[in-house]
């Protein structure tokens, strides 16, 4: 019998549901990084991070008995996540930012920082990307983060957040084109 | 976080090597240990709170990763076996019943009501007088009797039974087994109680999911909106992956 490392995600799914808790353990340990970067990203505060996604884990434990693998496991998961998202968003949404439609399309907040210590040139670098990130529109965030955090394709992304392959494409285009160009000056 | 994305060699799909590079070296983040832990023991708990199933601790774990269909070889043993004691029930209530006193012939059918203008006066015949039933064998009889179910109660019951959520499936798999040796009447104690203590959002839950939105838009649009939310959320927990339109929202 394979171990645990050696099974597919859906696979561990199964385990888990009909009592096997390493096939848990496995399967936590192969998402919890991209999961929770990808709420981290999108809601910017850790406690609240926490929260959502300790509810997302919780969620998939209690519904495991229905499980039924018909798409990808990430599919599975980060739809879970996309919805708990959204219930966070519905509930405490206060403008049009935190909406994950495409209500608008903004240029990045940042301006150009000063040149970075070549020391630190890495690690600045790197908060830059962040950042420039985080500016992004909330659905292209979403997009460009479940490409990145969790290898979807263009079908699996639009499954997950309910628009079409096309709208999807455009989405990641447009991040693309933004954080190309919020790089520029570093490549 | 992955090399590069499955089909991004396809040309079709937006990517940057480079920026995911440099995405992966940035986004280092992870969740705190005791965020870790306290998820890990939760599910662990979960899993072992579970009660098995009769046969599940034979099972091999390919078996029990094929789910609820896989259960199924053992139901056509217990069907039998059911149906064996309810035939033992039976015969020995039918033996019981030859043992006592031969019971009283049976009234025949009252024959045609004849036509009294023509016919003469007849005189006015004494009852048969019926022999008394001892009592001891008819409390015994009523206590081996195979309980029925009129069609309602069963269905009712069947009802009772698919409001279950999908996470306890599996465990009312494992009790089924029993129930059917308590008798129907055994098992429908339990969902009663359960239908009496429910809330009212749980009564939706074998409904498709365009039912809920149904109800949730039309709460939204009474203005009850508190209880569009409980049904909102009731929902999240039962179809946890479906995706939720908009209009469900407002």
């Amino acid at each position: 019998m394979p171990t645990p490392a050696e099974r597919s995600d859906e696979t561990l799914m199964l385990d888990y549901r009909a009592g096997d808790v390493a096939a848990f353990d496995e399967l936590y340990r192969r998402h919890k990084g991209g999961l929770y970067r990808y709420l981290l990203r999108q809601c910017r505060d850790p406690a609240v991070t926490a929260e959502l996604f300790q509810d997302i884990w919780m969620n998939l434990v209690r519904a495991r008995a229905g499980y039924e693998p018909t798409a990808r496991f990430a599919t599975y998961l980060y739809r879970m996540a996309h919805n708990r998202l959204v219930d966070h968003y519905r509930r405490h949404a206060h403008g049009a930012n935190l909406s994950l439609q495409d209500d608008e399309i903004e240029e990045p907040a940042l301006g150009r920082h000063e040149q970075p210590d070549v020391r630190y040139e890495r690690k600045a670098l790197a908060t830059h990307l962040l950042r420039l990130v985080e500016s992004l529109p909330a659905a292209q965030r979403e997009a460009f983060l479940l490409q990145h955090e969790s290898d979807m394709s263009l079908e699996e992304i639009a499954a997950v957040t309910g628009v079409n392959r096309e709208t999807v494409k455009s989405r990641l285009r447009y991040a693309l084109a933004k954080l190309r160009a919020g790089l520029s000056e570093w490549r | 976080m992955t090399e590069r994305p499955r089909n991004a060699d396809s040309g079709d799909i937006p990517y940057d090597q480079g920026l995911a590079r440099a995405y992966r070296d940035a986004a280092r983040e992870a969740p705190p240990q005791e965020l870790d832990a306290a998820i890990r023991a939760a599910a662990r708990r979960e899993a072992q709170a579970r009660p098995r199933s009769l046969d599940e601790d034979e099972r091999s774990p390919d078996q029990a990763r094929a789910g609820p269909a896989s259960r199924r070889h053992w139901q056509v043993p217990l069907a039998l076996a059911a149906v064996l004691v309810l035939s033992v029930s039976i015969v020995t209530l039918h033996r019981e019943e030859t043992q006592l006193p031969p019971p009283a012939p049976p009234r025949s059918e009252p024959p045609a009501m004849p036509d009294l203008r023509d016919a003469p006066a007849a005189p006015v015949q004494p009852r048969p007088q019926v022999p008394a039933r001892k009592p001891a064998p008819e409390a015994s009889r009523e206590a081996m009797r195979v309980p029925e179910q009129s069609p309602r109660a069963e269905v009712e019951a069947r009802g009772d039974a698919a409001l279950g959520a999908a996470a306890s499936k599996a465990e009312e798999a494992g009790s089924e087994a029993r129930q059917l040796f308590r008798g129907p009447r055994a098992a429908q104690a339990p969902q009663r109680a359960a239908e009496q203590t429910a809330p009212a959002t749980a009564l939706a839950a074998d409904e498709p999911p365009a039912k809920w939105g149904e109800r949730i838009m039309a709460l939204r649009r009474d203005g009850k909106a508190d209880e569009a939310d409980a049904l909102l959320a009731e929902f999240r927990k039962r179809h946890p992956e479906h995706q939720v339109p908009e209009a469900w929202l407002r």
